[in-house]
């Protein structure tokens, strides 16, 4: 990215202290987890099962299908032998005309796997996979209850766009997220 | 990576025919002449468009338009009207998804009763 | 993620495009489906599509006859792979997402159905079932009836659907046919005060769809014809026939408690129904002052009313429904829109009560906006009320209502471009817009002042600052983003008539008018009146993304520097140019009159057109409190500022990872809205990247030091200030304990364990208390 020295620069003067941050969010325990996309029908009843548990919104199972059909190659898995045990749905597409915007629909991690890292890679790797088919942005939306969530997509360079009021059907507010890749300048806001 | 028929960028006028997973059976009228289509399949394409009954497990009867089905028969049905007891006031619905594992029966609309037994 | 995200994505209409291009290309035959036909997936343009001759309306089918497929139909599907789907060459997933799937209890409100199962109770169905009374109503049962209903309409203001919680009483559904006479009022007045609520919130225009919705079911409203005029007499009428029968039967306490239920009604309704008519009505002053004693009434009802609440009949356990009697809760369920159904919670009554009572004080502040005749003020007085209206609508929008009716009395005609004319005399007093001064009556200065307001209205800028501190606190932000970039045009505009303005003075001064130059030098400040209000909606832009809780712990430094470094400067600058410039025509007015006394009218002051000389203090220096009040957020931003950094330095924040992270786009980003305005020209990420890097030069504990010292001086100024109001109490608590954890972390607290602190924002939404953990 051209803006790589910016960025060295800048980790330089925030890392000018006398040492980093000692609380961490995860354990940095090496780990052997593997990852892969999504190939099949029979990986659809996985998503399913490790998502429906979490979401207090309802999803069919064409929710899923709309995704994972359409973009395979961003839903990702992350998997520990052959137990899947995190799951990553995004897409991509031009919501807002000649801007390709990623847009991360659900993550979930098995509640025994958490606390890894599994899910900021998953994002990671999701982002990476957007930032190479020449994404401008990734945008997602989040119960603002939701505080893990919030936390990993913060540390990842995320910012709050927008505060949502009773977003959810349970009245909860929502943030949205946005994470801007490519600053063309002139990059609107998507709403309004 | 399999080849994505969905996603328009990957369409190709000649190729509409994808490789599993993700292959569709529509309705477009190419398709409706492929003779390589098995029975099933070719009765699916008949029927998509049309308007089907659909009784669920607590009784429910729904009529809609059939958009799409899975192997499952979990069905995509559009404005579908929802019917506590057939004959009364309907509820209007729209776009309904009604899983395989509730469908007690599914009838069509048929103007021809004969020909939707005739199989190819 | 939603379900209700409406727009289409390409691909789809790409697919089938292809799919119809393919179609087309592979088919001899007659174009069937063109092209751009296949790219809407709309479905309304599928359904005339599908229908061509065939009936659109599905209710029609079967047309030929249901012909049973069930088996056929499995065993098709069954030769379908995993994962294949066989679809209608018009469908698309996407729209399949908002599909309601069946037997899903989060999104089908209908299943469960038992045939068995009578149908929720309809008005006329309760009345053969015997379910509900129409007559000799105890006084118990009208209590419950009419603390359910106020818990309906508090339910109903704080955003639920009319249909789901209002006319759930099925009395409300036909109040004609009630015999009993006082409930047959009470529900008829119900729904004029319906009627009367819905059209103040749709006229004042503040309202978004997640804080009340505006629509139901009309036919249920317009089942009988509104009459608002008549219900003030109609509920009295009752109370006074209720007054009399409680002297004469057993329990009068129970009748008065009926009384007072009916009293509070009748003053609540003729507040909001008079506050509706103030768009027609003349004298404003004389209603207000109505309107504030009804509220006074009403608020004097509540607690006697709260005293009787179980006198009447309570909910039972288990059951949704507020009232044993008269209520079918899910008698419209079926009738609601598709969507996925949501919560429906209605208040208890106590809690309702609750609300009302807040509300009637909001409503009783509101009044007070009638003495806020200019615009500097009556801005200020929308942006406290905000604060303190929180989410109610009703509140939000009775405001407006009468901020609107006001000025239209005050200025008659344009009230609005009048009304700000008198608030930049007000501000500023330029002379050119005394009508007494001379200069007032020169034919090309009214020209170009005329031209500047007539602008400022077209462009709707002011107007929409004080309209969107009617809006909810989230919309609020958006808009005032909006809002700020339209700022550019007024204030060059505003330029160009101030050098209008010097160019007329310098002309004036060559013809030896000294009088009229001086006039006109001294009214080259309309820019200044313009940046004061842009900086204001800049300032209230910034901060709102802590009360929105938008700003990560890491990118409060960038945040608390604008207005340190420059934004509260220049509020500060501006008001102080203002201040100077109503000096300087004190001064200027004295030194005349004392021209004209010498120059032998005598003694005779009476003839003079200067104002008095020696006005009090207070009066040359209107601004001295807000200033001192920008010096204190001055300091406490500049706290703030070196605290971060401080924190920073000392590997106490936790920052992102480089990867994705870029702290230019996220600068950029956060002020966005600022990038196009002329004045106050745009700070490039450079240029913050250096003073920041600058600023973080020394090392943690003396960055800390700093820190500590401005929260000293804010402490110093707020603890200056005469009869501070409770805001500035909070600041200085927060000013002081800063203070102290500063000093802490500046000697070396904690060294070893370096962990990010709390940031507490429950004193006050813009500046946190920092606490150490």
């Amino acid at each position: 990215m051209s803006d790589t020295d910016a960025k060295e620069v800048v980790k330089d003067v925030q890392m000018d202290s006398s040492g980093p941050c000692t609380e961490s969010l995860e354990k940095t325990q090496p780990w052997s987890y593997t990852f892969c996309e999504f190939e099949d029908e029979s990986q659809l009843k996985v998503i399913q099962n490790m998502i429906d548990k979490e979401l207090s919104e309802p999803y069919s199972i064409y929710t899923y299908r709309y995704f994972v059909y359409n973009w395979p190659d961003l839903c990702l898995f992350a998997m520990d032998g052959d137990r899947y045990v995190g799951v990553i749905v995004s897409k991509l597409d031009m919501t807002l005309p000649g801007v390709p915007q990623g847009y991360i629909a659900m993550l979930a991690v098995d509640e025994a796997y958490r606390k890894q890292g599994i899910g900021k890679t998953l994002v990671v790797m999701a982002i990476e996979a957007m930032a190479l088919k020449d994404a401008a942005m990734v945008v997602l939306e989040t119960e603002m209850t939701n505080k893990p969530a919030l936390a990993l997509y913060e540390s990842l360079g995320f910012i709050r766009e927008r505060r949502l009021l009773r977003y959810y059907m349970n009245g909860v507010d929502a943030f949205r997220l946005k994470l801007i890749i490519q600053d063309t300048g002139n990059l609107p806001d998507t709403d309004d | 990576m399999t080849d994505l028929s969905i996603t328009g960028q990957q369409v190709q006028a000649q190729q509409f025919i994808p490789t599993e997973p993700f292959r569709i059976t529509t309705n477009a009228p190419h398709q409706m002449n492929d003779v390589s289509l098995t029975p099933g399949r070719k009765k699916l394409q008949k029927w998509l468009g049309r308007v089907l009954r659909i009784v669920i497990t607590d009784g429910r009867v729904l009529i809609g338009f059939f958009n799409c089905t899975d192997r499952d028969a979990n069905i995509v049905l559009s404005m579908c009207a929802e019917y506590l007891v057939e004959g009364q006031e309907p509820r209007l619905l729209g776009n309904v998804m009604v899983p395989g594992k509730h469908i007690v029966s599914c009838c069509i609309d048929e103007p021809d009763p004969q020909s939707s037994l005739l199989v190819q | 993620m939603n379900g209700s995200s409406v727009v289409e994505p390409p691909d789809f209409q790409a697919a089938t495009a292809a799919a119809a291009a393919a179609a087309r290309a592979s088919s001899s035959e007659q174009d069937e489906w063109s092209a751009s036909e296949c790219g809407f997936l709309d479905p309304e343009v599928q359904r005339v599509m599908r229908s061509g001759s065939a009936a659109e309306d599905i209710t029609q089918y079967p047309m030929h006859g249901w012909v049973d497929v069930t088996k056929e139909f499995h065993d098709a599907c069954a030769e379908l792979q995993p994962g294949e789907l066989a679809q209608d060459m018009l469908f698309g997933l996407f729209e399949a997402m908002s599909a309601i799937e069946i037997m899903d209890p989060k999104m089908d409100v209908g299943m469960g159905f038992d045939k068995q199962d009578l149908p929720p109770p309809s008005f006329e169905a309760a009345i053969a079932m015997g379910a509900i009374k129409l007559d000799d109503l105890t006084p118990s049962e009208l209590i419950g009836i009419f603390d359910a209903l106020f818990s309906c309409i508090v339910s109903w203001l704080e955003g639920n659907s009319m249909d789901q919680v209002l006319f759930t009483c099925l009395y409300l559904h036909a109040p004609s046919k009630i015999k009993d006479k006082a409930l047959r009022v009470f529900c008829t007045a119900v729904r004029n005060l319906i009627v009367v609520i819905k059209n103040i919130i749709a006229g004042a225009a503040v309202n978004e769809e997640e804080d009340f919705q505006l629509y139901g079911n009309s036919a249920l409203l317009g089942a009988e014809k509104a009459q608002p005029a008549t219900i003030f007499g109609s509920l009295k009428e009752v109370e006074d026939e209720l007054v009399r029968k409680s002297k004469q039967l057993a329990a009068p306490e129970d009748w008065m408690a009926v009384v007072h239920r009916l009293r509070f009604m009748r003053h609540l309704f003729q507040v909001i129904y008079q506050v509706e008519q103030m768009a027609n009505i003349e004298s404003s002053e004389e209603t207000m002052n109505e309107i504030y004693k009804n509220l006074n009434v009403a608020s004097e009802l509540l607690p006697l009313i709260r005293r009787t609440l179980d006198r009447g009949t309570q909910p039972e356990k288990g059951s949704e429904a507020p009232n044993p009697m008269g209520f079918s809760p899910r008698i419209h369920d079926r009738s609601q829109p598709p969507a996925f159904p949501r919560s429906i919670k209605i208040r208890d009554r106590p809690a309702s009560y609750q609300f009302l009572e807040e509300m009637v004080t909001r409503f009783k502040y509101a009044c007070k906006v009638i003495r806020h005749k200019d615009y500097y003020s009556a801005l200020n007085f929308f942006i406290e009320y905000s604060k303190k209206s929180g989410q109610c609508i009703l509140s939000r929008s009775v405001l407006q209502s009468l901020f609107s009716a006001n000025i239209r009395v005050a200025h008659g005609k344009q009230p609005m471009k009048q009304f700000l004319r008198h608030s930049v005399q007000i501000f500023n007093s330029p002379p050119v817009l005394n009508t007494k001064h001379p200069v007032a009556a020169d034919p090309k200065v009214q020209q170009h002042l005329e031209n500047f307001f007539r602008y400022c209205i077209n462009m709707n800028t002011f107007t929409q600052f004080i309209r969107i501190c009617g809006f909810n606190r989230a919309r609020q932000r958006d808009k005032l983003a909006r809002l700020i970039e339209n700022f550019d045009t007024i204030q060059v505009d505003a330029a160009r008539l101030d050098s209008l303005m010097n160019q007329l003075a310098n002309e004036k001064a060559m013809e030896g008018n000294e009088p009229l130059s001086t006039a006109l030098k001294h009214s080259t400040h309309f820019s200044t009146w313009v940046l004061y209000n842009c900086f204001r909606a800049m300032f209230i832009f910034l901060m709102s993304g802590f009360e929105l809780e938008l700003y990560a712990v890491h990118e409060f430094l960038y945040i608390y520097w604008y207005p340190y470094e420059f934004l509260v400067g220049f509020l500060v600058s501006a008001l102080t140019r203002t201040e100077n410039i109503l000096l300087a025509q004190e001064e200027y007015a004295e030194h005349q009159s004392k021209i004209q006394s010498n120059s032998g009218s005598g003694g005779a002051a009476k003839n003079r057109k200067a104002a008095k000389p020696k006005k009090n203090k207070k009066q040359q220096r209107p601004y001295r409190a807000e200033i001192v009040f920008y010096h204190a957020l001055l300091s406490l931003c500049g706290g703030m500022y070196k605290a971060m950094g401080a924190l920073t330095k000392d590997g106490r924040v936790r920052l992102p990872l480089s990867k994705f992270d870029n702290e230019e786009i996220r600068y950029n980003r956060r002020f966005l809205p600022f990038a196009t305005l002329t004045s106050p020209p745009p700070v490039s990420y450079v240029e913050f990247k250096n003073i920041r890097d600058h600023m973080m030069r020394p090392s943690a504990e003396e960055l800390y030091s700093y820190a500590a010292k401005h929260f000293d001086q804010a402490r110093n100024v707020l603890e200056s200030i005469q009869n501070p109001d409770q805001e500035m109490l909070d600041l200085l608590q927060i000013a002081r304990t800063n203070f102290v954890v500063m000093n802490v972390l500046a000697r070396g607290h904690q060294k070893e364990v370096k962990r990010q602190p709390e940031f507490d924002f429950s004193k006050h939404n813009y500046f946190p208390i920092i606490k150490l953990k």
